[in-house]
C-alpha cells in the first residue's frame, strides 16, 4: 500500500491561504500556557545536592544515625519498655542548635489532635458496636512516656514535645562533620492493630489468649535533616508516612521464652533462643534454594499455644544501612525460610504466621517474597540485604526495611475465596517490594505518598504478571494474573469521576480525597504508560534502573525521579508529568470528522471567496491546484473514484515534468481527518486505519502533534485503498475517559451494561 | 463528646487508608439515561468484601466469588439494593428489573434497569449501600445523560441527590 504520509507538495495552494489569518484587532495577551512548556514553574531549581540530570550533586550530603537499643515485651501487659544510644552524624554543612526526632506513638495519645483531624460524618445510622465506642468506652492511651533523655556522660538533657515531635536542645550547636551520642528511655501501651486499624501493635486471639505482635515505629527516631526541607518535622497525622534516615542497628529484644521472633537485620545469636532441632532447620534452611524448610512447623507452635512461658529469652539483631527497624513476635508463629540466588548474593525469603494463615500461607507466602525478589531486582538493582520477611498479619499490609506485614486470612473451615487469595499474594509482592521503594530509594513519604507508592504498585504490577507466568497453577483458567491496578483502563473511572474529589499526584498524602487512587493506582498507571505507548520498554527499562541506581540509599525528590527519567531516555516528559502527575486532566481524544477529497485545477467557491477576500488575483498567482473536498459543492463523486488527480490537468504535467507516471503512481483516495482533543491531557494519537478490503494499519501520531493545537489536528492519509473505518486507541492504552468518540463511522461504545443485557439475551 | 468520637472513627478509619492499598469504603453507581429507549440503564459497582458481609447479615454461610448459592445470593441481593438503592422520577419512587450481576477481579458489577417515560422531569437517586456497615462509606453517583456528565458523593449525612432530566 502506498500511503504519502507527506502530502504538503501536492496541496499547493492550501497552506498559503490558511496561513493568511484574519485581520488585526488589538487582542489581549498572555504567558506561555502551552502543554509542551519545560516545567521551571514547578520544579525546585537544580543545584549542587541535586543536580539538573536528576542525580546526585556534587555535594550531595546525608546525615548518618546509628542506634543500640534494647527492647522488653510484657505480653501479659502488651507494654513495650526501650532504652536506646543514638549516635548521630552531621555530614550537613550547617550548625545544628537542636535535633528533631519523631514520636509516632503519640499519634495514640487520647487527646492527639490527630483526632480531630476530620469532620464528623453527621450519620443518620450507627451500629450497637459502634454506639459503644463512640459514647460508652474510655479512649485507648498509646503515646510515648518518655522517662529520660540523656547525653553519653548521663547528664539530663533538655527535651520539648510538640505532638509527634520532638525537640532535643544540645548544649552547643552542632558542628559540620561533628558526632553526637545520647540516650531515651521510655515505654508505652501497645495497642490493638486488628481494633483500632492500626500499622503495629498485637492481634489477640481470642481462642487460646495470644497475642501476635507485629510492632513498628515503636521508638524515638530521628527526622530527616536535609537540603530541601531542613528538618522534615511535619506532624504525623495518620496518612503520610516516614521519612527517615539510614544508620546502622543493633537491637536486643527480650520476650517470652516460647515466642518465635523476625526482625529487620540479621539473627546474631540463633543459638541461644532456638531449640536444637530449630537451630538445625534454621542451619538447613541456608542452603534450600528449591523450597522453603520450616523451622517451625504448624503442630509445634500449636502445641505451645497453651504453654505461655515466664521465662525471657533476648534475640539479638544487627543490621547495617537501614533506614528504621520493625519486628514481629508470638509463639503462635510457624516460621519458614528459603534461599534465592540474586545477582551474586544469597538473600534469605521468609514467611512467619499464626496457624490462622494456613492452608493459604504455606502455599504461597513464600513464593509471592522469591518472585518479588527476582522481579524487582531486574528493573532496579540486586536486592542488597540479607533477607526479605512475609508477617502474616489480619486486615492490614505495611512495610518496613527488610520485614513486611500482611493479610489474606482464610475461613475458619481453611477455604478461602480466589480475592482473598489474590489480595494476599498482592499484598506480599507489594509491602516486600517496598523494600526498593522507599526503604533503599529512600524518597520522602511524609511528603510524597507517590514516590514509594506510585513506584512501588507499578513494579508490583509487573511482578504479579510475572508471579502467574513463574506459578501457572495459582492462576488456574485465567489468561494472566488478575492484577487490579497498572491496567491504563481501570484508572478511567476514577480519572473521569467529579473534579471535587480528585487532587493531582502532586499532592501531600494528607490533603488527597481517595488515597489509594491517587497515590498507588495513578501513578502506577502512569508509569505503565510511558513504559508501554509512550517511551518502549527498553528505553524506559534503562531510564527507570538509572532513577533506582542512583538513588540506592539516598533521599531522592520528585524532581530527581522526573529529571533522571528525561536524562537517561532523550525524550522530554515535560508534558507528561505536568498533565499526570501536576493536573488532574484527563485524557479524552476523538475523531471529529473523515472527509475525502481531490485535485482540480478549478478553484471551488470557498477557495474563490478566499482568494477574493484577501485581495489575490487568480491570474496573477503561480500555478495553482485546489482541494474539493466532500463539503464543496463543486465536489463531483465520480471524480474521487476514477483518481483523485484526473480533474488537474496542472498537477498531472508537474508530475509528468518530474518523471513520475501520474496515473499509476498517485493514491486514489486522499482523505482528511481531524481529530478533536476534548481532555486536557496531550497524548500520542494512536489511529486504526480500516480499509474496504479488509486491511488494517496502525499508526502513531508523536504527541508532539499537539504542541501548536491544543484542541484539534488534522492528518492527510493517501491510499489506493478506500478508508471505511477510523478507530482511536484501539487496545485502550492511553486511559481515554471517552470512548464515545474514538470511532468514525461514529459508534458509541457499548457500555458494561449493553454489553450485559445481549449477554443474558443469548 | 459524640462529635469526639465520631471523629476519632473516621480517623481510624484513615490509617486504614493509610498504609496498605486494599480498601476504601466507596461504591460506584452509574445510571445512564437512554431518552431515546426510555430506558435508566444502571451499573452498580461494590466491592465484594462489602456485599458478602451485608448479605452474612441475613445469611451468615452465603459465600461470593464462587458463589455458595447462586439463586438465594441473587434474591437476597435484589432484595438489599432495593432497600439501599431507590429511585424517584417526577416524585414517584419507581421499582428496577434486577438484571444480573457479574465480578470483575474483586468488584461486583450489579444490573439494573428502570422504564422512564420520555416526559419525565426529575430524578431523585439515594443509595444507601452499606451505610448499616461501615460509617465512612461513600456510594459516588456518575450520572449521563447523552454529552451532560454529572457526578455525586453520596454519605450518611447526604444520602439522596436530585437531578433535572431538561
Amino acid at each position: 500500500m502506498k500511503i504519502m504520509k507527506n502530502s504538503r507538495g501536492a496541496i499547493l495552494a492550501l497552506g498559503l491561504l490558511i496561513s493568511l489569518g484574519t485581520a488585526a484587532q488589538v487582542q489581549q495577551g498572555h504567558t506561555n500556557q502551552n502543554k509542551f512548556r519545560q516545567l521551571y514553574d514547578q520544579f525546585a531549581d537544580p543545584n549542587k545536592y541535586h543536580n539538573a540530570s536528576g542525580a546526585p550533586g556534587v555535594e550531595y550530603y546525608q546525615q548518618k544515625v546509628d542506634y543500640v537499643m534494647d527492647i522488653e515485651l510484657d505480653d501479659q501487659n502488651s507494654k513495650l519498655y526501650g532504652m536506646e544510644t543514638i549516635t548521630y552524624t552531621n555530614n550537613s554543612p550547617d550548625q545544628l542548635p537542636y535535633l528533631w526526632l519523631q514520636l509516632d506513638q503519640n499519634i495514640r495519645k487520647k487527646d492527639a489532635p490527630a483526632l480531630e483531624k476530620n469532620s464528623s460524618a453527621k450519620s443518620v445510622t450507627q451500629r450497637p458496636s459502634s454506639f459503644v465506642s463512640n459514647h460508652m468506652e474510655e479512649n485507648f492511651d498509646g503515646g510515648f512516656n518518655i522517662d529520660w533523655v540523656r547525653n553519653a556522660q548521663g547528664k539530663p538533657l533538655p527535651f520539648k514535645i510538640n505532638q509527634t515531635m520532638m525537640r532535643i536542645d544540645l548544649p552547643k550547636a552542632l558542628a559540620p562533620g561533628e558526632v553526637f551520642k545520647f540516650n531515651i528511655k521510655w515505654w508505652y501501651n501497645i495497642n490493638n492493630h486488628v481494633k483500632g486499624r492500626g500499622r503495629s501493635g498485637y492481634e489477640l486471639f481470642e481462642k487460646d489468649g495470644n497475642k501476635a505482635y507485629v510492632i513498628a515505629q515503636f521508638f524515638p527516631r530521628l527526622c530527616v535533616y536535609n537540603d530541601v526541607e531542613g528538618w522534615q518535622n511535619y506532624q504525623f497525622w495518620g496518612n503520610g508516612e516516614f521519612a527517615l534516615e539510614f544508620g546502622d542497628y543493633e537491637v536486643n529484644i527480650t520476650v517470652p521464652s516460647d515466642h518465635i521472633m523476625e526482625a529487620t537485620g540479621s539473627l546474631q545469636n540463633p543459638k541461644e533462643v532456638l531449640t536444637r532441632e530449630e537451630y538445625n532447620r534454621f542451619q538447613t534452611s541456608a542452603n534450600s534454594y528449591n523450597k522453603p524448610v520450616l523451622i517451625v512447623n504448624q503442630k509445634e507452635a500449636t502445641a505451645k499455644e497453651a504453654a505461655f512461658s515466664k521465662k525471657k529469652s533476648t534475640w539479638k539483631y544487627y543490621a547495617k544501612n537501614v533506614r528504621d527497624f520493625g519486628f514481629a513476635t508470638s509463639r503462635k508463629f510457624i516460621w519458614e525460610r528459603q534461599a534465592v540466588k540474586v545477582g551474586d548474593q544469597k538473600v534469605m525469603a521468609v514467611s512467619l504466621y499464626p496457624k490462622e494463615g494456613n492452608p493459604l500461607w504455606e502455599e504461597y507466602s513464600t513464593k509471592a517474597v522469591v518472585q518479588t525478589l527476582k522481579t524487582y531486582s531486574k528493573f532496579t538493582f540486586d536486592y542488597p540485604y540479607p533477607k526479605a520477611v512475609s508477617v502474616h498479619a489480619k486486615n492490614q499490609g505495611m512495610e518496613y526495611p527488610m520485614i513486611c506485614w500482611n493479610y489474606g486470612r482464610p475461613e475458619e473451615d481453611g477455604t478461602y475465596s480466589n480475592r482473598t487469595k489474590f489480595g494476599m499474594i498482592s499484598v506480599i509482592i507489594h509491602e516486600v517490594g517496598h523494600n526498593y521503594f522507599p526503604m533503599i530509594v529512600n524518597s520522602d513519604e511524609r511528603q510524597w505518598g507517590w514516590m514509594d507508592e506510585g513506584l512501588d504498585t507499578f513494579v508490583q504490577y509487573l511482578t504479579e504478571q510475572d508471579f502467574g507466568i513463574s506459578y501457572p497453577k495459582s492462576i488456574g483458567a485465567l489468561e494472566k494474573y488478575p492484577s487490579r491496578r497498572g491496567d491504563p483502563k481501570k484508572i478511567v473511572q476514577y480519572m473521569a469521576g467529579d473534579q471535587d474529589f480528585i487532587s493531582p499526584i502532586m499532592s501531600n498524602p494528607e490533603n488527597v480525597y481517595q488515597l489509594g487512587a491517587n497515590a498507588y493506582a495513578k501513578p502506577a498507571t502512569a508509569l505503565n504508560i510511558l513504559r508501554e505507548t509512550v517511551m518502549g520498554r527498553e528505553t524506559f527499562d534503562h531510564a527507570f534502573k538509572t532513577y533506582a541506581q542512583r538513588w540506592m540509599f539516598k533521599h531522592p525528590t520528585p524532581e530527581d525521579f522526573f529529571r533522571t527519567m528525561e536524562d537517561a531516555s532523550a525524550i522530554d516528559l515535560d508534558w507528561f508529568w505536568r498533565g499526570w502527575f501536576y493536573t488532574t486532566d484527563v485524557v479524552d481524544i476523538g475523531v471529529k470528522s473523515v472527509k475525502r477529497y481531490y485535485f482540480s485545477d478549478i478553484p471551488d467557491q470557498t477557495s474563490k471567496e478566499r482568494l477574493k477576500a484577501f485581495g489575490y488575483d487568480l491570474n496573477a498567482l503561480p500555478e495553482m491546484v485546489f482541494k474539493i473536498d466532500e463539503d464543496s459543492e463543486s465536489f463531483d463523486p465520480k471524480q474521487v473514484v476514477a483518481s483523485a488527480i484526473q480533474g488537474s490537468q496542472i498537477l498531472k504535467d508537474h508530475l509528468q515534468k518530474e518523471g513520475y507516471d501520474a496515473e499509476a503512481e498517485t493514491p486514489k483516495f486522499f482523505y482528511e481527518i481531524e481529530f478533536e482533543k476534548p481532555g486536557g491531557l496531550v497524548m500520542p494519537l494512536i489511529v486504526e486505519y480500516s480499509y474496504a478490503d479488509g486491511t488494517t494499519e496502525r499508526v502513531t501520531y508523536p504527541v508532539q502533534l499537539w504542541r501548536k493545537n491544543d484542541a484539534k489536528v488534522t492528518k492527510v492519509i493517501a491510499s489506493n485503498k478506500e478508508l471505511v473505518g477510523v478507530t482511536i486507541d484501539p487496545d485502550l492504552e492511553t486511559a481515554d475517559v471517552n470512548l464515545d468518540n474514538n470511532n468514525w463511522p461514529r459508534q458509541e461504545a457499548p457500555s458494561d451494561f449493553e454489553k450485559f443485557k445481549e449477554k443474558i439475551k443469548g | 463528646m459524640s462529635l469526639f468520637y465520631s471523629a476519632l472513627l473516621l480517623f481510624l478509619s484513615q490509617f486504614f487508608f493509610g498504609n496498605e492499598d486494599h480498601k476504601f469504603y466507596v461504591s460506584t453507581t452509574t445510571i445512564e439515561y437512554k431518552v431515546a429507549n426510555q430506558s435508566l440503564q444502571i451499573t452498580s459497582q461494590m466491592f465484594i468484601d462489602d456485599v458478602e458481609l451485608l448479605l452474612q447479615q441475613s445469611e451468615a454461610q452465603l459465600r461470593l466469588d464462587p458463589d455458595s448459592d447462586i439463586q438465594k445470593i441473587d434474591k437476597l441481593l435484589e432484595s438489599k439494593l432495593n432497600n439501599a438503592l431507590r429511585i424517584q422520577i417526577d416524585q414517584q419512587w419507581v421499582k428496577y428489573t434486577y438484571l444480573g450481576r457479574e465480578y470483575k477481579n474483586d468488584i461486583l458489577q450489579c444490573y439494573l434497569e428502570i422504564k422512564i417515560p420520555q416526559s419525565s422531569k426529575t430524578l431523585s437517586i439515594q443509595n444507601k449501600i452499606f451505610f448499616t456497615l461501615f460509617e465512612e462509606q461513600q456510594n459516588i453517583i456518575h450520572f449521563k445523560n447523552g454529552n451532560n456528565r454529572k457526578s455525586f458523593l453520596l454519605h450518611a449525612g447526604e444520602d439522596l441527590v436530585k437531578i433535572s432530566l431538561n
